[in-house]
């Protein structure tokens, strides 16, 4: 009797196993309340405890900024670009072109983020080229994005991302505007050909940023 | 009667028989030793994500010889389900109880440890990662393959409620399926239908879209799923019900938020990845990264972080091997960027995220199984030496 009971038991066990190793059955439910709620946004400074850092979130590839009017939140895409999978600290990335190596993507970063000349020269360096001085970088061409002045860079070179091997003969693209407290960052890489035939598209699009 | 009484007993006998039988536990890890062969072989053009779900994480599943001839196979879930059941049953329960077998008893329990921390992981693990730039904070990390919709109320400062309708509740809606969300936070209603894992925003009347749905002159059109699951880009329609009508949008993974104002207030609902919460949080101090010289081969990727927890701060170096595990979350040092930093520039650091409340477990069958080895091999040389002495006598 016992050695009955005991598989008996055992094939209950069994079963509600298989039930849990199977997963739940599917919720056929035609509505639903939303329980997760969530508070976002930096806690009010007079709650934090003393000596607590100061908790700012990174704006830009999360659009989770609920406080302050977002600074990219549509644009236009052009025809012929797909868009890409999110990628960490990028709001949106494109690629475009047969041979499926030129991309577009753009940044938001919080403050000033180095600077325009900074981040011109940091581009540069990435296209194997040499610095240029502050009154070079405000002579370069600018476009209007966002209702404001943006300074627009094109460098073709030899393009050097982290960990990657040297590509010869590619074109960057780069679009920065600096906002209030935002700076944004349009940048177009890909081989030089492909890349300087979408140059139109990526005007216009950074154009059609709002 | 009786015969019937009989035969009511023994069925329950007989498959206990087979769940605890040799020949059983033989079969099945003839099956799963065939499952990883042919996942990881599959894994070369499939990917290893679509592998895992289609191989390891299903019931039944359809191997394809040559894309033509189809064999039916069990599942890894299935065959570890009923692995786990014939070592109850055989390994446990069945086993005489002997102190000759008790090593074999105590190795039998820690690999029941193992496959219930597998089970546990399976079911309630999750993984994701958190990027922070040098003197960034964050409280939460995002999911490399779940999705969520978030509605958040716009404020221009201050804090603001975040409802969230996470991935399991629509991501199997097909277009003839839609479930209505609500809230009393709310002021609309939001009616989800015809999920699609990975797809681009086309036009309606583009050729080959005029079968799918169209809002506003588009459609969500499906394309072949990633091979790595974390590059899909999903999309989801959406029909806003408020007081004065109703409203439809597409919400693209990879597209802009949809802004819905209503009594008032703005509200963005945006379709992204799994967010989770952290009980502290982490502030990235400082990056450092070192190649070995003249070479990209990278030396050392070291984070220095502060952990921040109900006030108290502790400073804390996260590298590559040197994990950070607090209260069940591990952090480990996954990338970093951007592209072609040089001296001086601001460096973000990416973390891997994992929370798994079975994290211990391997460690913890590992031991049990090791003293059950030792046991048994103990017990073994101890009745082999006194039968020598027995024989010598």
């Amino acid at each position: 009797m016992n050695r009955i009971l005991t598989q008996a038991a055992a094939l209950s066990c069994m079963s509600a196993w298989m039930l849990l190793a199977g997963g739940s059955c599917g919720n056929s439910r035609s509505s639903r309340e939303i329980t997760e709620v969530r508070t976002v946004g930096p806690p009010i400074a007079s709650e934090l405890p003393k000596a607590h850092p100061t908790i700012t979130l990174h704006a830009g590839a999360s659009s989770d900024t609920p406080f302050l009017t977002p600074a990219v939140s549509d644009w236009h895409v052009p025809d012929t670009w797909k868009a890409a999978h999110e990628r960490p600290m990028r709001l949106v990335t494109f690629t475009m072109g047969a041979s499926n190596r030129t991309e577009c993507y753009v940044t938001v970063l919080s403050g000033h983020a180095g600077g325009t000349a900074a981040n011109v020269n940091r581009w540069r360096d990435q296209m194997g080229q040499s610095p240029l001085d502050a009154a070079a970088v405000a002579a370069l061409p600018k476009l209007t994005v966002l209702g404001r002045e943006a300074t627009f860079i094109e460098v073709e070179g030899a393009f050097e991302g982290m960990g990657n091997e040297s590509r010869s003969n590619y074109l960057l693209l780069g679009v920065i505007c600096e906002l209030d407290d935002q700076m944004v960052f349009v940048k177009l890489t890909g081989p030089a050909a492909e890349a300087r035939a979408e140059k139109a598209r990526f005007i216009l699009f950074c154009e059609s940023l709002r | 009667m009786t015969a019937v009484v009989h035969a009511l007993i023994r069925w329950p006998k007989r498959l206990f028989d087979v769940f605890s039988s040799y020949g059983l536990s033989v079969v099945l890890l003839v099956l799963l030793f065939l499952l990883t062969y042919l996942g990881t072989i599959e894994q070369t053009r499939a990917g290893l994500y679509a592998v895992q779900e289609k191989y390891f994480g299903s019931i039944i599943m359809v191997h394809w010889f040559f894309d033509r001839v189809p064999l039916v196979l069990p599942g890894a879930r299935l065959l570890m389900g009923l692995l786990t059941v014939n070592l109850v049953c055989g390994g446990l329960l069945r086993i005489r109880k002997d102190w000759r077998r008790l090593g074999v008893f105590i190795t039998h329990l820690g690999i029941l440890i193992l496959m219930v921390g597998g089970f546990l992981t399976f079911h309630y693990s999750v993984n994701g990662h958190m990027t922070l730039y040098e003197g960034e904070t964050s409280d939460e990390f995002v999911s490399h393959h779940d999705w969520e919709i978030a509605i958040t109320e716009m404020v221009d400062r201050g804090q603001a409620r975040q409802l969230i309708i996470p991935g399991s509740q629509f991501t199997r809606l097909s277009s003839a399926d839609e479930v209505l969300f609500h809230s009393e936070a709310l002021p609309f209603t939001v009616t989800l239908r015809g999920f699609e894992a990975n797809c681009v925003v086309d036009r309606a009347d583009s050729a080959g879209s005029g079968d799918h749905d169209s809002i506003s002159g588009q459609v969500l059109r499906p394309i072949p799923l990633n091979p790595d699951g974390e590059q899909n880009t999903a999309g989801i329609y959406a029909r806003i019900g408020r007081s004065d009508g109703v409203s439809e949008v597409t919400l693209w993974a990879a597209g802009s938020p949809a802004i819905v104002t209503a009594d008032n207030t703005a509200w963005r609902i945006n379709l992204r990845k799994r967010r989770w919460q952290l009980p502290f949080a982490i502030t990235l101090n400082k990056f450092t990264h070192e190649f070995h010289p003249r070479t990209k081969i990278p030396r050392v990727f070291m984070s220095d972080v502060t952990k921040t927890e109900n006030g108290v701060s502790q400073k804390i170096k996260i590298a590559m091997n040197r994990p950070l595990r607090h209260k069940g979350y591990t952090f480990f040092q996954a990338s970093w960027g951007p592209d072609g930093a040089g001296p001086g520039d601001r460096l973000f650091s990416s973390f891997a995220v994992v929370r798994n409340p079975a994290d211990q477990f391997p460690l913890y069958a590992s031991v049990i199984i090791t003293v059950g080895l030792a046991v048994h091999f103990a017990v073994g040389f101890l009745r082999y030496v006194h039968a020598q002495r027995r024989a010598l006598k």
